[in-house]
């Protein structure tokens, strides 16, 4: 296989590389690793930019779910697989810049083993409370936390998730002491948060919205740089005087590393053209997540330094890896 | 007149043809889907998800629905026939559907199921049509401590499952918990018994365990004893053989009733779910039976009881996923998945907002279980000519479904060794008469009882005491201890009358 491409890349170069690529590649269909559980937002939207994304590149795109150890697995299964430009993966904050100081054996290196083709979105993270509760900003829950250290009670939807690493950087920022409480996964947590049993939790925009309009839940802030068109009203971290809290799950399209670059390009330029397609920046725009125009090196230096950010915030929390 | 009203407007929607079209393709689907060896309904609506991007949302989540719990309703076809349980719910329908097939019966179960299934979903929906709302409210009262204590309620009525020994019955519920230790603890993060194996920090899915358990281990157990049955008896496929005799429909007339009962008020609780429905349905059935020695040997009481259970909890589950947005299962999360691409938001509000959208959807259902009533009594004879095949075709076949369907759960051959190795260790338990269905309780109770006990100190900061103090969590406990009591009494008196008799003599 690898002399295939190795000969397959020759005769590109030989031939004059534009016009011979597009021809060679891609001849079969190319298949999306989701490192999820079919299900959930992300493998939703996954399907739904795969379509256009297969439009756009003249081939199917077929979606394959390997979910597994916080999508870990996935990710391993792609480090490993043929760089011929066949297979890409759904790379994420939680797989690329938390996983390796959340695990022990991890089998990937999140820089050296992925060639970046095209970021996809960020998710901004809400940080809401139950409609009771006194504070209804970030600050005020910040003034409250620390008359009551270690009341306040926060909802993870998991250890390792997007919503943990958030109040992990919350609480760093602040220096307030809060509990928490895990959960397995998003929704049993908000239907604690919704019934007054849990008191506050960060969650995304789009799972938050319902609650919001039935008003059992508030929004107390968001974790973006501005604010969301859906909450106007909840103040950024930044004005809010906590600036250090801004983040947002961002997730973007890899190739295991090797890919020839011609193919990159290729994918690239198709994987762009089904961000700005119509049904996808509808679809985008429903469930709140934010576009990101990033590819290249631009791309490869954002990951490498969400890594080093993640690891440090990490070890501050002085979570153990496993 | 609200329920009128509100049934109208289900109906009229559900009955456009677009609606009418996308039920009818999504039950089909859904049962092949379901017959399918491991091939849930996850798996199938998570293929089917990008025909529906181009459909009306309704039109989509009909269809999607469909496919959902027609898929409930055809892994009992696997289970009944072939011992082999396609989904987690269809784990029970093994108990006693399987042993009917084995009796000759396979139509008559078959028949049964098909006629509970339906009798159970109406009743969720009639339940849904007239009190969705006040449910909701009941839905959300559950807290951890409530669901802890209802853990340990279906802990004890699992003693109850176990046929035989009741030292077996306990050793296997506990290696069950022991089996729902491995992967990662909620709470901390931490990896337990994955020995390294970081395909195991999700732990083990009680799909493969059960395929493991039942089917393969059928399957070793059959190959050993291969001379004297290179083919199956002949069945019998007529009508008459496979309608339930009105004896039969006395009988069951009770079990279905209270199986639809407990699934409609457990499907109700998100996170409980259709698979503890249809065991706690059929623990029931086994203690109020005056004959509790004939479950596990074919008795039809069983087999109706947790079908009627976890039909109508598979309906009761779109409760709490429309009306609060939570969704119970990762099935129910990926519906939601599809209605949020279509810009419908889930919440409390969507009632009000998408009305049509709601009460179409549950209309829907009533169409939908009445299409699998018409496309499956008349499919039953071919399904069980399925059992004519001989041995030596039938089983490699199955054997190959079994691993696809353990593979493409999460695309991962792992699952594929674990399901042969659970097979082996299922036919160990055969030999040794240990029984695999408290195993099976243990592994799906256990976890949640101990994330529950976990997080309910955690929130009371470290107060036992909010288990009885707790109302609902209070009487869930006290009925657990009835349970505890009437044991013990049951077997005191044996103990006497062993004791008296042996006077007497």
């Amino acid at each position: 296989m690898k002399r295939i491409v190795t000969l397959a890349a020759g005769a590109a170069l030989a031939l004059g590389a534009g016009a011979a690529s597009a021809q060679d590649y891609p001849t079969k269909p190319v298949t999306w690793i989701v490192p999820y559980t079919p299900g959930g937002i992300t493998d939703t939207r996954s399907r739904l930019i795969a379509e256009e994304f297969g439009k756009a590149l003249g081939q199917n795109v077929v979606v394959e779910n390997k979910p597994g150890a916080g999508g870990t697995l996935g990710l391993e299964y792609v480090a490993r697989a043929e760089p011929d430009g066949y297979t890409v993966v759904y790379g994420t904050l939680g797989t690329l810049a938390a996983a390796p100081s959340l695990y022990k054996d991890l089998r990937y290196d999140p820089v050296a083993d992925f060639a970046p083709i095209h970021m996809m979105a960020e998710s901004p993270n809400t940080l809401i409370a139950y409609h009771e509760r006194p504070y209804n900003t970030p600050a005020e829950l910040v003034e409250y936390a620390k008359e009551h250290p270690g009341e306040v009670t926060v909802g993870l939807a998991g250890i390792g998730t997007g919503t943990h690493l958030a109040s992990e950087l919350f609480a760093n920022a602040t220096g307030v002491e809060l509990l928490q409480v895990p959960y397995q996964g998003s929704a049993p947590m908000l239907n604690d948060l919704i019934a007054g049993r849990l008191d506050i939790a960060f969650d995304y925009a789009v799972s938050t919205l319902g609650h919001v309009q039935s008003g059992s839940v508030k929004v107390l802030g968001v974790t973006s740089e501005e604010r969301l068109d859906l909450f106007p009203d909840a103040m950024t971290m930044k004005e809010a005087g906590i600036p250090d809290a801004t983040t947002g799950s961002w997730s973007g399209l890899f190739a295991p590393a090797g890919t020839p670059q011609e193919r990159i390009d290729i994918l690239t330029e198709a994987f762009d053209a089904a961000m700005k397609s119509e049904p996808v920046v509808a679809a985008m725009q429903k469930v709140q997540s934010l576009p990101m125009d990033m590819d290249g090196e631009e791309m490869g230096n954002f990951v490498a330094s969400e890594k080093e950010r993640w690891t440090k915030i990490i070890q501050a929390a002085g979570i153990e890896p496993q | 007149m609200e329920l009128f009203d509100n049934m109208m407007l289900g109906f009229t929607t559900a009955l456009s043809w677009s609606s009418l079209l996308a039920c009818l393709i999504g039950v089909t689907l859904g049962t092949f889907i379901g017959v399918l060896p491991g091939v849930g309904a996850l798996a199938g609506i998570s293929l089917l998800m990008p025909l529906t991007f181009n459909q009306s949302p309704t039109d989509a989540i009909v269809m999607l629905a469909g496919i959902y719990y027609g898929s409930i309703y055809g892994g009992s076809t696997a289970a009944i026939l072939l011992n082999l349980p396609g989904s987690v719910t269809s784990a029970v329908t093994c108990f006693d559907g399987y042993p009917m097939a084995q009796n000759g019966q396979a139509g008559k179960a078959l028949a049964m199921t098909t006629l509970a299934s339906f009798i159970g979903g109406c009743f969720s929906i009639v339940l849904m049509m007239a009190f969705a709302p006040p449910l909701v409210a009941v839905a959300q009262s559950f807290g951890s401590p409530e669901y802890f204590s209802m853990t340990i309620l279906g802990l004890l009525a699992a003693s109850t499952l176990s046929q035989g020994s009741p030292v077996k019955g306990i050793a296997m519920v506990v290696l069950g918990l022991i089996v729902g230790l491995v992967g990662t603890d909620i709470q901390s993060g931490v990896a337990r018994f994955t020995f390294g194996q970081r395909e195991l920090l999700d732990g083990i899915s009680l799909v493969v365990l059960a395929m493991g358990l039942f089917g393969v281990s059928e399957i070793l157990i059959n190959f050993t004893s291969l001379q004297q049955a290179t083919s199956r008896q002949k069945v019998d496929t007529s009508w008459k053989a496979m309608w339930p005799t009105r004896r039969e429909w006395r009988s069951t007339s009770g079990s279905m009733a209270r199986g639809s009962v407990i699934g409609a008020v457990i499907g109700i609780l998100p996170g409980a779910g259709a698979a503890i429905s249809a065991f706690i349905a059929y623990s029931v059935e086994k203690r109020v039976s005056k004959t509790p020695e004939r479950f596990g040997k074919g008795a039809i009481e069983g087999l109706a009881a947790s079908e009627t259970a976890n039909n109508s909890a598979a309906q009761a589950a779109f409760i709490p996923t429309m009306s609060l947005g939570i969704p119970g299962s990762a099935t129910m999360a990926l519906l939601l998945g599809a209605l949020l691409i279509h810009g419908v938001q889930p919440g409390p509000l969507v009632i009000q907002t998408n009305p049509d959208l709601f009460w179409g959807l549950i209309a829907s259902f009533w169409i939908g279980n009445l299409l699998l009533l018409i496309l499956n009594l008349p499919m039953i004879g071919i399904w069980v000519r399925m059992l004519m095949i001989p041995y030596h075709i039938l089983y490699p076949c199955i054997l190959f479904f079994i691993c696809l369907g353990a593979f493409s759960a999460r695309n991962n051959p792992v699952d594929i060794f674990l399901v042969i190795l659970f097979g082996l260790v299922g036919y160990g338990m055969k030999l040794l008469q240990l029984p695999a269905a408290p195993l099976l309780l243990g592994l799906v109770l256990g976890p949640m009882a101990e994330e529950h006990f976990r997080r309910a100190l955690l929130l009371s900061r470290g107060d036992a005491s909010v288990f009885v103090t707790e109302p609902i969590s209070a009487a869930l406990l006290g009925a657990a201890a009835i349970i505890v009591a009437m044991s013990i009494r049951a077997s005191l008196r044996k103990r006497r009358q062993v004791k008296a008799a042996r006077q007497a003599a």
